[in-house]
């Protein structure tokens, strides 16, 4: 089957050809049928001139006192000697005039009227009819005509590159106006193609021009028929998708909010029996259930947080300053007595001002810190680097391949070094990266090149 | 302090309760709107922790009709719903403060300690008065900066006193806030603890205002 990458250039290729093979195969008719008739019209006119010939001699031998005909005079030597310049005739002549020759020969094979022009002057060969003569490189039409009443022969002929030049000029201009008309005609087509396609251009460029997020539907009315069905059909899609992608935002929603309070059950309970119960067993016990129910609070707030971020909820934005949340999202940190382990070490230039959306990005740069925190090596350093085109947030912990790089913004995939009482919700990382992504930012996380061991998480802010 | 949790959950109602109590508090608790409505018109508490997402009434609507009513009680509202609007709209209906579902029971504690003292004009974290001072944080009690050791309902018995510092409290407005609805309580259970009291902390620490009751100055 042919494969159609663009409507456009197949519709244009197959018309401009076809056009082309109609025009050259016509053309190549015409030009053909007007070379013979052209012919056809020259070979008339050798025929009649000979007569005109056959009867003017005719009547001077008729005049004639003597039985035999005198050798007449053809004052033509003038006019081939005079400069037609550029003009093809004047009121004297045609420049062709040396192109046409004739010979009159008497019945002896005396030549007794000729034109003076380099026409084979031979009796012996002279037969009736049309024929072609070749002398001198040049190539003649020829007629010959013989009286039968005085016996003499009249032999007419004319150049026949002359004919042929002729013939194929008059050939040529019925035939050049199709030709002209040609590119013409592809400009046109080119721009009824055009015109005829400019619905699917429209409804490619809307479709691409939409946020990934977007599915509203598109107005039908503005599409002609043949696309109307499309069009409905995309609606279609769009307006299932869309309720799918919002039930299950609603799905995600409703059940980690309806968890909040199952959570804060168990949570309240086992606090309390940490605060009434002597047995330290009971008391280790009770803190190892409390370590993951704060685990499973921790995923539903991230669950949440995802759940709105692909639901792009809350998309404010206010102008604030990097430096002042940054401090304040690493003093977050130092409150959390599970990630306050390593020291967190800022270097920022001077006042940095960022119009974003606050919750966003206070909640990108705390999980950055957190899985930051969480894989590195006990007792390092975390650097945290800030300037006007990216935040840097370097930690100390095995490297890790390519194939692990790309596949930690997976979500549900906990890296492999976590720690086991502090391990995240494997979803941090998807978050950062979809706010990344809605605010115009760009994640990458690869291994340090400054020859410490560790991970880069960089932050491009442009 | 007399506290009023509603809270339509029974369980974390129970969870709440338990642990509110443990930490000094009396809390009496209800677990529908209307009910919240009832107690907070008949009976007088010193702070409400108001569940947001309650069968029928809403908390957002208790709240309301609470304001509506002049009832000036510092609110505390408890929500599983986190976000901004929902705390700017609990905020502006007139509650005080807003806690998160699930909460650290220490956070929601300190958030009432905190709440307690506000709402009697009080900024500093601990109490003072006569020589003595009270950390609530840590329910301590110093007197001349030595520690005395105090039951649960002692303590509760003092720092009622001292929040409400150069006021007189009636003995049964004293047994309102120390027992709640629940406990079954003897005529001069209020009597005994005061005499304890004395004791430990020295007979010139709470005056007895006859035919009154009781206050610290």
């Amino acid at each position: 089957m042919l494969n159609i990458t663009s409507i456009k250039r197949f519709l244009l290729i197959a018309v401009i050809s076809l056009i082309s093979l109609v025009w050259a195969v016509s053309s190549t008719i015409i030009f053909h049928e007007s070379q013979e008739q052209v012919e056809e019209l020259f070979d008339a006119e050798l025929a009649q001139l000979s007569r005109m010939l056959q009867a003017v001699i005719t009547t001077n031998i008729k005049l004639s006192t003597n039985s035999a005909p005198q050798p007449l005079t053809y004052l033509d030597k003038q006019i081939f000697d005079e400069a037609f310049g550029h003009q093809e005739y004047n009121e004297r002549g045609h420049k062709y005039e040396k192109k046409l020759a004739f010979q009159v020969w008497n019945t002896q094979g005396q030549l007794f009227f000729e034109n003076h022009i380099q026409l084979p002057k031979s009796f012996g060969d002279l037969k009736a009819g049309f024929h072609t003569v070749a002398t001198n490189n040049l190539k003649w039409r020829s007629f010959t005509l013989k009286d039968e009443d005085y016996g003499f022969w009249i032999k007419v002929a004319q150049r026949e590159d002359v004919r042929t030049e002729l013939t194929n000029q008059i050939a040529w201009n019925t035939t050049w106006p199709s030709l002209a008309i040609v590119p013409v005609l592809v400009l046109i087509l080119g721009w009824v193609i055009q015109k005829g396609l400019s619905p699917l251009r429209i409804i490619s460029v809307e479709l691409k021009g939409r946020d990934y997020n977007n599915l509203s539907e598109l107005n039908e009315s503005d599409y002609p028929n043949e696309l109307k069905h499309m069009v409905v059909e995309l609606n279609s899609l769009f307006q299932r998708v869309n309720e799918s992608h919002q039930r299950e935002r609603r799905f995600t929603a409703d059940a980690a909010h309806e968890l909040r309070t199952p959570l804060s059950i168990s949570k309240v309970h086992l606090q309390n029996i940490q605060q009434v119960s002597k047995n330290t067993q009971v008391i280790d016990f009770v803190s190892k259930a409390l370590i993951g129910i704060n685990r499973l609070i921790h995923m539903v707030q991230q669950l949440l947080i995802l759940s709105r971020l692909d639901a792009q909820q809350d998309e404010s934005k206010t102008t604030l300053n990097l430096n002042t949340l940054c401090n304040e999202v690493m003093l977050e940190m130092n409150q959390n007595p599970g990630l306050a382990k390593h020291e967190i070490r800022l270097s920022a230039a001077l006042s940095i001002e960022l119009t974003v959306n606050e919750t966003s990005l206070r909640i990108l740069l705390r999980n950055l810190l957190d899985n930051a925190c969480r894989y590195a090596n006990k007792h390092t350093v975390i650097e945290v680097s800030l300037n006007e085109s990216k935040i840097l947030i370097l930690n100390q912990c095995p490297t890790l391949d390519d194939e692990q790089l790309s596949l930690l913004f997976e979500r549900f995939r906990r890296g492999a070094t976590s720690n086991q009482h502090s391990s995240g919700s494997g979803l941090g990382l998807s978050i950062c990266q979809q706010i990344c992504q809605l605010s115009g930012f760009k994640l990458n996380l690869k291994n340090r090149q400054d020859g410490i061991e560790g991970i880069c998480s960089e932050v491009l802010l442009n | 302090m007399r506290i009023l949790l509603v809270e339509d959950d029974e369980l974390l109602a129970d969870g709440i309760v338990t642990s509110l109590s443990l930490g000094g508090f009396k809390v009496d608790a209800v677990y529908t709107g209307e009910h919240a409505l009832h107690a907070l018109g008949c009976e007088e508490f010193d702070l409400c922790i108001l569940d947001v997402g309650l069968p029928g009434i809403s908390g957002f609507d208790v709240l309301q009709k609470l304001r509506a009513s002049n009832n000036m009680i510092p609110v505390l509202m408890l929500t599983a719903r986190d976000q901004v609007q929902d705390k700017v709209e609990g905020l502006d209906k007139g509650a005080d403060d807003y806690l998160l579902k699930p909460f650290d029971v220490e956070e929601l504690k300190a958030r009432i300690r905190a709440l307690g003292r506000r709402s009697h004009g009080e900024r500093q974290p601990e109490l003072s008065f006569a020589n003595i001072r009270i950390i609530e944080s840590a329910h301590q009690i110093f007197r001349d900066g030595e520690e005395i050791k105090l039951s649960p309902k002692e303590y509760t018995l003092i720092h009622e006193l001292a929040i409400h510092k150069k006021k007189v409290l009636s003995k049964d407005k004293l047994t309102e806030l120390i027992y709640g609805w629940s406990e079954e309580v003897d005529s001069n259970a209020i009597e005994v603890h005061i005499h304890h009291l004395r004791k430990k902390l020295g007979t010139g620490v709470i005056e007895t205002v006859r035919g009154v009751g009781y206050k610290v100055s």
